[in-house]
């Protein structure tokens, strides 16, 4: 038996060894060529449907594949986009879309009222193969508890063919930006409401891409033109430009930049923490840096149902503690501003008065007296337990953060980290003692409120006990008056109920190959802005040679 | 006689399986948080139910335990909760179809480097026992087997993959679709897994050899005029390869789950990344399933080490006289 | 008498992490062509270690080896390692004393047997496994064919050592080394591999060194004996001079401690009082001083020479057996 056996072996190894000496004698690829791109994110691209509420890096994918009613053009105004026109009554509680004719999805539907009427449905939870979450708690709350189709069916009606009509039970008047939200209420064809796999591995939408595959493990995503795209570009030729694009998902950050310098990408996304990188990366002349604005506020939310924080000395020993200024060179090297108010300062929350004021200071003294003052009140020393996720950047910032907390005297360690949906997961299920997140603050209140208001969508980890405040951002919302916001947000940054740290804008790079990015002209006139809240227009993009 | 052996060796294998499944049914409850919270934290009373229920946490621990035991046989993995917390999700087979080929592959490749590397090198240190060339390079090894394989992989990915531009730093190939695409991917992730294997599997082959260099059969086999290399390989090397076969063994049930930091490096997301991930965001289901898995995994390469014990030494094939 | 091996002057020294030991001092001997010597003595006297210096089978940094050895008309000792090792198996053999030990436990026999046919002899695979077998006729063991295909495990001691010397043999070498080739064998195991050795040495012209502890082996399957002692030969003759005149007390202990099959059972065996000097630090004098009921103040001063009696027999003791000298008490 031996020697047979042993010379198949030495065969078998002598070809693998041939195999490996062939394909590592070819010269190595370069960036994906003309029709192809390949895009680097850096969180798993979960589901698309109306349950699942993906996050930045997702959406730019998700928003490839389907698209919503209303858009955010680059001056932060909320356009109609799939909708020709947005009209609502004087006390805003009417609302009335027209949708554009002639716009197709990728399985061949029209879209008309009807679709839209069921995506509301299933947005609202109304659809058995769709669980209730998250984003239908939000839209739950717009329509004031919708429970079955026929309570639905009052509140929502086509009338005819193109037009959709809202009565809702209290005024919004940012509804409209309700279906926009960030890219994330797309609008999906009817088939796909109609299978459970809605989203993760198949979906319909209007976008310039259709799915061609969808990983079960979310981790690549493939993507091809839709030969029959609605929109045109400047030239009036046909849309998109790629032939394929490819998402792919690269956790570590130094390796979407090692990829992307060496042209294994065309694309890639950042957020601020990846300061180091994004130095880098701007020192070479094959790439090219587009920020956002920086208007996407990281702040800690307390959890005020349990202690440490339901102690207002507690919050504010904290937020005397933190160096804001110190905190952002550590986290994102200059790619970020310290945040002493929520959002930037055209944001009606932010109370700073064109930089003029702060909600909240630094000040050790102070921070000092809050931590004696807690020890006072509770017998208890102060003693705070960080939520890390496991990224190295994470880590370093909550370090960071610790260091600042113990110079103020109290005690500080980091939980075992884990994901960072875990951190947020928790947060909800009251886990943590604070949640350490960014909430998209863009230029309207509209995303902002979901998280600042006492509603019945119960955002355990990010709420505060007071129902006093939480009424006043109803009433803020009801009406939409600038004056209202800020009396909310003072309270809001007085009790510290949220802790501001830095404010960022998402980062895309690209090779200096990549052209058309954020180029695609909207219907109603005006662009995308190039790294916009729901990513970047992909339309128009293509790698040259 | 040898059957007996081979039935006792199955009948422990399977009370190790057991072990290891119960133990963990039972350390996944012990887990911080509820479930229910974590995994569907917008449910309705009627959705919680329904996972409280799919979870087994309305029953003991004993019950559900065989109930998981059963669908599992039936090829049943349970389901991957999506993190959107409303109780829906993906079979987590259908990750594992993902994830595990490619583990697999890369445990098969990183073997076959490590000990197609380490015997020779093993063996040449044996050689040279003690001379100032074997201390040299021993004491290198030493010093290469405490370097985490992730340095190595991010230290490749700059000087090999960006530098040198050599190779592509991210993803995976599957060998179907592009074979020599495939191997290109799996080059540094392999050779990062590799270099600190082959220095511990070639120290462990050296002790051995030089062991079993001071046996009479040696000396026996010198003065029958045979050159050092023949004795080398063909008498020295089989006697001294079972402390190599049986850290093999552990190694490679290691790399099944444990190489998620190199897969998270090179964005290869195979079955560590998934096993990590599960933890992480409470998968019950799938924490349970992909354990019994590397279980499994982990007493099949035993069994194949006991195998090839076999065939490297006749002795434990018929029972030692 | 033509010479086969010529060892002069040997020394072997290793060094340990005591001092260095020498384990072999300054031994002269020779093999003539066709003849069997023996070399006797207890374990640990240097007589294993002399035979693998004087083949060249030591190795390892630590040894040193110094003198001169002419096998066959060469001179080993001025060769390089690879070609005193082509002197292996053709020129020289060896059986070692543990058949348990000296065949390699995971190779069947027939690879074991074949490979030095095929290495050595440049025989191909069928003709090496042919000639295995016959071989193993050679050394009477039924069914060789069936033998090659086992393993060692398989075999019991007296098959091992048959296998062993098969293997001696296999490349028809002029000079057989055969160390204690019977110590691990039953008694009546024993008689058999020894005339099987005696019959082999005739048939196939070789000559043999045979080392033993046993003089009863010596007495019948050799010509010449050497007696070694603490790493020296303290005595050497030919086989019927030495019984017929012995000089030495200590070959005599030797003789006593040979098992009688004429004892009475429960009668002990008279074996060699006290201990093998510290070969790290050797005493001045005789080494067997502290062992020997006829050691005098002289033994203990001065070492004594290798004498010769006259006819070739030499042996190194102040006051040699014979000679008028009270037993100590």
């Amino acid at each position: 038996m031996n020697k047979l056996s042993r010379g198949n072996h030495r065969k078998v190894a002598f070809v693998m060894a041939m195999a490996l000496v062939a394909s590592l004698s070819q010269v190595a690829p370069a960036a994906a060529k003309g029709d192809d791109i390949v895009i680097l994110i850096g969180e798993k691209d979960s589901g698309w449907c109306a349950q699942d509420s993906p996050g930045l890096d997702q959406i730019s994918a998700k928003n490839a594949v389907a698209e919503t009613l209303t858009i955010m053009n680059e001056k932060g105004k909320i356009v109609p986009y799939l909708a020709k026109t947005v009209e609502n009554s004087a006390d805003f509680k009417t609302w009335k879309f027209t949708l554009r004719e002639g716009i197709y999805f990728h399985d061949g539907e029209e879209l008309t009222a009807a679709t839209v009427l069921a995506n509301v449905a299933a947005n609202l939870g109304l659809n058995p193969l769709i669980p209730a979450s998250l984003p239908a708690i939000a839209w739950q709350d717009g329509f004031g508890g919708v429970t079955s189709l026929a309570q639905f069916a009052a509140k929502a009606q086509a009338l005819g063919k193109y037009v959709v009509q809202f009565n809702l039970p209290a005024p919004r008047p940012l509804f409209n930006e309700s279906w926009y939200a960030n890219g994330r209420p797309v609008i999906w064809s009817t088939k796909t409401l109609q299978t459970k796999a809605c989203g993760t591995t198949v979906g319909a939408g209007t976008g310039p891409f259709k799915i061609r595959s969808k990983g079960v493990d979310q981790f690549q995503t493939v993507l091809e033109a839709n030969p029959n795209y609605w929109r045109k570009d400047a030239a009036g030729k046909r849309l998109p430009k790629a032939a394929t694009v490819t998402y792919k998902v690269v956790l570590d950050a130094a390796q979407r930049t090692n990829a992307l310098v060496k042209g294994q990408a065309d694309i890639a996304t950042f957020g601020a923490s990846s300061g180091p990188q994004l130095n880098e990366m701007k020192k070479n002349a094959k790439l090219v840096l587009f920020e956002g604005r920086r208007d996407t506020t990281w702040s800690f939310h307390m959890n005020t149902t349990a202690a440490p924080f339901n102690s207002k000395s507690a919050r504010l020993a904290f937020s005397y503690a933190i160096d804001r200024e110190a905190l952002a060179k550590v986290v994102a090297k200059g790619n970020a501003d310290a945040a002493y108010c929520f959002g930037a300062t055209y944001h009606p929350y932010n109370l700073s008065n064109g930089g003029k004021k702060k909600c909240a200071t630094f000040d050790l003294a102070k921070a000092k007296q809050y931590v004696a003052a807690y020890k006072t009140e509770t017998g208890k020393d102060l003693t705070v337990l960080l939520p890390t996720t496991e990224s190295t950047e994470s880590a370093k910032a909550n370090q960071a953060v610790c260091n600042m907390l113990k110079k103020a005297g109290a005690a500080c360690s980091l939980m075992p980290p884990v994901t960072a949906t875990a951190v947020i997961l928790r947060g909800f299920a009251l886990q943590q003692q604070v949640s350490w997140f960014n909430v998209v603050a863009g230029y309207s209140p509209a995303f902002a409120d979901l998280f600042s208001r006492k509603t019945n969508l119960e955002l355990s980890g990010f709420r505060f006990t007071n129902p006093g405040l939480a009424a006043c951002f109803q009433t803020a919302l009801e009406t939409n008056a600038a004056a209202k916001y800020q009396e909310c947000a003072a309270v809001l940054h007085g009790e510290a109920y949220w802790v501001p740290t830095y404010n960022e804008g998402g980062f895309i790079v690209a090779r200096n190959t990549v052209t058309g990015l954020g180029e695609t002209p909207l219907p109603v006139g005006g662009k995308r802005p190039v790294v916009g809240l729901s990513g970047f227009d992909i339309a128009s993009v293509k790698v040259s040679d | 006689m040898k059957y007996r052996v081979a039935l006792k060796n199955l009948a422990k294998a399977v009370l190790v399986l057991f072990l290891v499944t119960f133990s963990i049914s039972i350390l996944v409850r012990w887990l911080p948080g509820d479930p229910i919270e974590i995994l569907m934290p917008f449910a309705t009373e009627e959705g919680r139910a329904a996972l409280r229920a799919e979870l087994g946490l309305d029953i003991n621990v004993v019950q559900y335990y065989f109930s998981w035991l059963f669908d599992l046989l039936r090829g049943d993995f349970g389901v991957w909760y999506a993190s959107t917390g409303d109780g829906g999700g993906v079979p987590v087979r259908s990750m594992l179809a993902v994830a595990l080929p490619r583990s697999l592959l890369i445990m098969l490749y990183t073997m076959v480097v490590s000990i197609v590397f380490a015997v020779p090198l093993g063996i040449f240190l044996a050689y040279r026992a003690e001379t100032r060339t074997d201390k040299t390079i021993s004491n290198v090894l030493f010093a290469v087997s405490s370097i985490p394989s992730f340095a190595i992989g991010l230290a490749l990915a700059f000087v090999v993959g960006v530098q040198l531009d050599l190779l592509p730093v991210i993803g995976y190939v599957p060998f179907a679709e592009n074979p020599s695409e495939h191997f290109r991917s799996l080059v540094m992730p392999v050779v990062s897994l590799s270099i600190g294997l082959i220095a511990t599997f070639s120290r462990l082959l050296r002790v051995d050899m030089i062991a079993t260099l001071r046996e009479d059969f040696v000396t026996m086999a010198s003065s029958k005029g045979l050159s050092n290399m023949w004795i080398l390989w063909r008498h020295v090397l089989r006697p001294s390869s079972s402390t190599l076969m049986t850290s093999a063994a552990l190694q490679m049930g290691a790399l099944i789950g444990g190489a998620v930091v190199i897969e998270s490096v090179f964005a290869l997301n195979g079955f560590g990344m998934l096993l990590t991930t599960a933890i992480a965001t409470r998968q019950y289901l799938a924490i349970q399933s992909l354990v019994a898995l590397i279980a499994i995994a982990y007493i099949v390469f035993n069994l194949i080490v006991d195998v090839l014990y076999a065939v490297v030494d006749p002795r434990v094939r018929g029972g030692r006289g | 008498m033509n010479s086969m091996m010529s060892i002069g002057n040997l020394h072997v020294r290793f060094a340990t992490p005591f001092g260095s030991l020498e384990a072999v001092r300054s031994v002269d001997l020779e093999i003539p062509a066709g003849a069997s010597v023996g070399i006797v003595g207890e374990s640990g006297s240097g007589k294993t270690v002399a035979c693998r210096a004087a083949m060249g089978l030591l190795s390892g940094s630590n040894v040193q080896r110094d003198g001169t050895v002419v096998f066959d008309g060469k001179e080993l000792t001025a060769m390089t390692r690879e070609e005193v090792r082509n002197e292996f198996g053709t020129g020289m053999a060896m059986i070692f004393q543990d058949p348990m030990t000296a065949l390699n436990p995971v190779r069947r026999i027939g690879t074991q047997l074949s490979e030095s046919l095929r290495l050595r002899l440049g025989m191909d695979k069928k003709a090496a496994l042919a000639r295995s077998a016959e071989l193993l006729s050679l050394v009477r063991i039924p069914d060789p064919e069936a033998m090659l295909k086992k393993f060692p495990y398989q075999l019991s001691g007296g098959m091992r050592q048959r296998v062993m010397i098969a293997i001696a043999i296999s490349c028809n070498p002029k000079l057989l080394f055969a160390d204690e080739p019977t110590t691990a064998l039953d008694v009546t195991v024993q008689a058999q591999i020894l005339q099987l050795l005696s019959e082999l040495r005739r048939d196939l012209k070789m000559s043999m060194v045979l080392i033993t502890h046993d003089l009863g082996v010596v007495a019948n399957h050799t010509d010449f004996v050497a007696v070694m002692y603490a790493g020296e030969v303290v005595e050497q003759a030919t086989t019927a001079e030495l019984f017929a005149n012995m000089k030495m007390p200590y070959t005599q202990a030797l003789l006593n401690s040979i098992p009688n099959i004429e004892m009475k059972s429960g009668e002990r065996l008279q074996v060699i009082e006290g201990r093998l000097p510290n070969p790290v630090d050797r005493p001045k004098g005789c080494g067997f001083v502290t062992r020997c009921s006829y050691a005098q103040q002289k033994c203990h001063d001065e070492h004594p020479p290798l004498l010769d009696a006259g006819n070739g027999h030499l042996y190194r003791c102040w006051y040699p057996l014979g000679h008028t000298i009270a037993r100590k008490p």
